[in-house]
Formats: structure tokens, sequence, C-alpha cells
């Protein structure tokens, strides 16, 4: 029984649709491995926006292949095949004779866009948010293409759009020479963040949030915030924004997730939206 | 004429460090990435902090820009995923940056390489 498998990518136009052999189901399901509908690219972004494979069985009415419940809030079921990179890079692949080039690349930047969010680990055991002014956890703001690749690590920590790949201290003229924590700390402080031992300490409307820095040493530097659900995110230079750590966990504390060569934990900080970078 | 600048995909603060290929090291990429098979295994997408492969961005005098995607065995070009085997090509492009990267970084980059055949 030969499978339908339709991209979501138009708004106006009908979307491509191609059929494939139903030999892939196994492989399609295994992929799956559960994990359907979840992300939310699949919740109306404009743009490529998943994957549906319909048996087709009943050719008057072709069923999804799967059916998943949206999170709270959404409206559902979804059918899309969505936030699973490798079976929408495979399905991509399917319909290589059948996608234009340009669409094509579309896709692929949208994957390599990945962003996890594990709502179902967030929310439980993160620890207690006490910063009033905590931004929340919008990834999408920051992955956009066009913004993605302009805004840092610094950018993100501090919930600034500049455009300009911020570095600490050159807002205030006070740029780092070496990468090492107190240099790259000083730079900061200079920009108006303050220095704090941990992120406990209640923080009224108006004082802020905390981030926390970290070093490669003699490399490079890295950022984390605490976002108001208490986990923390981070966005990684031109890369993208995400609330997992290297290993795939939601990061509960910067000081003890997985955090590849940025080995050295320097500091937490408070900054605020009256913290001007550049 | 073309003009192809590789770009390393490794720090999260500073900018990643970027260099242009030679006329003969265009040649040469786009020799060895035609060569490289096409695949129907997907590119992997990890993202991890520290190396993140290559991207390299090809100004065309005619036609469109392209950008190429090179990490973990796999190219990723117009679409298509080739298979970088044994990460020949990481390395060969590793190689034609080493006078712009510190010594440190790229046996780092050497390293982690080396650590995910």
């Amino acid at each position: 029984v030969p499978l339908l498998v339709r991209m979501h990518v138009y708004s106006g136009r009908p979307d491509p649709e191609w059929i494939i052999d139903s030999n892939l189901a196994p492989e399609i399901s295994r992929l799956a491995g559960g994990k359907i509908g979840i992300h939310p690219s699949a919740l109306g972004q404009l743009g490529y926006r998943g994957f549906t494979v319909f048996d087709t069985t009943r050719v008057n009415e072709p069923a999804p292949m799967f059916t998943a419940q949206l999170p709270d809030g959404a409206q559902g079921p979804s059918t899309s095949i969505a936030g699973i990179p490798e079976l929408e890079a495979m399905l991509l692949w399917t319909g290589r004779d059948h996608v234009p080039d340009d669409l094509a690349v579309h896709v692929q930047n949208r994957l390599q866009q990945r962003v996890i969010l594990r709502a179902d680990e967030l929310g439980h055991n993160c620890p207690a948010c006490t910063a009033k002014d905590a931004p929340p956890y919008n990834p999408g703001l920051w992955n956009q293409p066009g913004r993605r690749a302009h805004n840092n690590c610094y950018n993100y920590a501090n919930n600034q759009v500049t455009n300009s790949f911020a570095q600490p201290g050159l807002a205030s003229s006070t740029p780092f020479s070496v990468i090492d924590c107190a240099s790259v700390r000083n730079s900061a402080q200079s920009d108006g963040l303050t220095a704090c031992p941990t992120y406990s300490a209640y923080l009224a409307p108006g004082a802020g949030w905390y981030v926390a820095l970290v070093v490669w040493p003699s490399q490079d530097y890295h950022w984390y915030r605490q976002d108001d659900v208490g986990c923390w995110s981070h966005k990684l230079g031109r890369n993208t924004a995400r609330n997992i750590d290297d290993a795939g966990n939601a990061i509960r504390d910067p000081q003890t997730c997985d955090r590849g060569p940025y080995s050295v934990f320097c500091t937490f900080m408070v900054t605020s939206s009256a913290v001007r970078i550049r | 004429m073309m003009s192809a600048v590789v770009t390393l995909e490794v720090f999260s603060g500073r900018p990643d460090p970027h260099w242009s290929l030679t006329a003969r090291e265009e040649v040469e990429l786009d020799r060895r990435v035609s060569n490289a098979s096409i695949i129907r295994a997907p590119a992997r997408h990890d993202e991890p902090l520290g190396y993140r492969g290559f991207r390299i961005h090809i100004n065309a005098a005619r036609g469109r820009d392209t950008d190429i995607w090179i990490y973990n065995g796999c190219i990723v070009a117009r679409g298509q995923t080739r298979k970088d085997r044994g990460r020949y090509i990481e390395r060969w492009l590793l190689k034609t940056g080493k006078t712009e990267l510190p010594s440190e970084l790229a046996a780092y980059v050497d390293g982690e390489i080396a650590g995910k055949p």
C-alpha cells in the first residue's frame, strides 16, 4: 500500500505531495518514536511546518499514519511530523524529485534550527525562579532567519536583540583583552551587570533576572539565562537558542549541566532591561 | 568567478573564525563534494557547545549564492545530503584555515573530528 507524503509549507498554494513505497513505513514509525506533534513549529509558523504521512488504503479518505494530542492550549489533535529532524530529513529525501532546490534548502535550514522543548520536563524539577523579570523561553524570537546569526549568547542572556553579535564591555568601552573569568566578568560589570553568589535571592519587578557566565579557557565565553519557569536556556553563538544542555537534558543549574568545552564556571550575575549592550 | 568563505562554527560569544578559499581550493572543494555519494540517511543535527562544523558560503558571480554545511561526516548542499566518508573533507577544510586559526583551537577541532569517526 503506497503512502502519501504531504509537506506543510505553503500558505496560498497547495502543499507539495508525493507517493512513497510502503516498505518505508517501519522506518518512519521507528524514527517517529511516539513524538509526533509536540514541536511549536507545528502550531502555525509560516513556511515549513512539518509533514503528514497518509495511508492511502482508503482512497476517498486518506488516513494520517500518526495523530497526537497537542500541548495544552493548542487546537488538536495534530498529525504533523515536526520536531524530529532525523525523520523529517528522511521524508524530505523521499521528495527529492518533487521538491524544488530552493524549497529543499528552506526546509534543510529549518531542520538545522532544531529546538527541543521537552515540554514534558520543563515545569517539573526546575528550581524556583525568584526573579520577577525573568523572561519566558521564546526561542522563536531568536531563531528566525536573519536574526539568529547576528545575535549571540550575550544578546540572549540579556534578552536584547542588537543584531551586532554583542560583546561584553563594548557598549561601555571596556572590552576584555583575554578570555578568562575575571576579564569577561569585569567587562560585563561595566555594561551594568552585577555579580552574585547564587540565583536564589528575590529580585523584585524592575530588578532584573539571573544569568551565568562560563568560559572555555583562552578561547571563548558563554552565557546562560534563567527563564521564568526556573530552568535555564542559552543560545549557541550564531546557532539556535535552546533549553537543553549538550547531553540533551533540561538545564536546572548551569554549574552542573553539560557545557562541552566551556569547562570553567565563573559566576552568576544579574542583568536587567536597563543594561545596555552592543 | 566565485568566492568561497569558510566559517568554522565553534564559538558562542566571540565571532566564529572565517577565511577565504583560494581559487585552487574552491575547485578542490567542488570536486570533493561532487564526488561524495548522495545518501538517504539524514544529516545529523547536533549543535553542541564547541565544534559544530564548517559552513561554506559560495558567492556566485552568476546565479544564486549557496551555503554548504559539513559536519560529522555529512555534507548538506542544495537540499541533498552526502557522505563525507572518513570525514576527509572536514579534515581538509581545517587545513585550509591553518594560517587563520590559533594552533590550540585547530588542535581541539582536529581532536573533535578524530573522536567521532
